[in-house]
């Protein structure tokens, strides 16, 4: 409840062209936005220029928000779009069909995970196919279910499903592969 | 979601060290760069159409304030410059010539 109050204030201070308070805002969500950037782009020179232009669209179309979700909620979709904008501007399929890629059964994973392993899956996850990777991104980091992922990218909730659980098979897939070569 | 493999739960089990990349500090400097000519342009485009508006307003009000003086003055100003007003005040002219006293 204070915090609403204190996000309100601080987009009515915005909209009035405060610039302390617009980095008060970037300075809040610019380092989770950039991480999903990362994770969406799959790089970093993309994901900086996609933040950048999904900050101005926010501080440009703050007028817009009416608080019917979050402050943190409205600014992760408008940079999501972005993402999707970019990535559709690339002419790259965001439902990516892996020709090379073999049906591999759905098996449980079996390896245990150390903290070691956090940046071995996240090279993983970078090199995903663009659509495999979008949808794993939003469904399991970004916490959105099947239903909005099929609204965002605008595929049916079967589709969200599928390409999820392809995309778990192929970082599956990934990730055995690594740590057999290493 | 239901039915975690063991990835699924490791990554949400430390889903914090996935968000552990920072941008540049360039990333910031640009926006600022970018809002801060956009505004300007934004308050420019709201004054002069509120400028605008105004104006309209008040030429359309003084319009339907004068226009029935105005057109009344034109009819007025139209007939003195007829020919038949002309041959009306050269009657009136010789018939005043015509009752002159002696």
């Amino acid at each position: 409840m204070k915090l609403a109050i204190q996000h309100e204030e601080l987009v009515e201070k915005c909209l009035s062209g405060d610039r302390r308070a617009q980095f008060a805002v970037y300075q809040t969500y610019s380092k989770a936005m950039f991480n999903i950037c990362l994770r969406m782009m799959g790089n970093r020179e993309e994901a900086e220029d996609v933040l950048q232009n999904a900050f101005v669209d926010v501080f440009t179309k703050l007028h817009s928000f009416r608080g019917e979700a979050t402050l943190g909620a409205w600014i992760k979709r408008i940079v999501i779009n972005s993402c999707l904008n970019e990535l559709k501007k690339k002419k790259i399929p965001v439902i990516s069909t892996d020709v090379e890629f073999q049906d591999v059964e759905d098996q449980e994973y079996k390896e245990d995970f150390s903290l070691e392993d956090i940046q071995r899956i996240k090279q993983a996850i970078a090199i995903l196919p663009d659509g495999y990777r979008v949808v794993f991104s939003l469904y399991l980091l970004e916490g959105y279910d099947h239903g909005e992922i099929s609204e965002i990218l605008g595929i049916s909730e079967g589709a969200s499903k599928s390409q999820y659980s392809r995309a778990r098979q192929k970082l599956h897939q990934i990730l055995t592969q690594k740590s057999k070569t290493a | 979601m239901n039915a975690k493999d063991k990835l699924e739960k490791f990554v949400l089990d430390h889903r914090e060290a996935f968000d552990e990349d920072r941008p540049s500090f360039k990333v910031w400097a640009d926006i600022e760069k970018q809002i801060k000519s956009k505004k300007v342009k934004n308050r420019n485009i709201w004054i002069w159409s509120l400028a605008a508006s105004f104006l309209l307003i008040t030429g359309i009000a003084l319009g339907i304030l004068f226009y029935p003086r105005i057109y009344e003055y034109q009819q007025l100003h139209a007939l003195s410059q007829s020919e038949e007003f002309n041959g009306m005040q050269v009657y009136f002219d010789g018939k005043s010539r015509h009752y002159s006293p002696n």
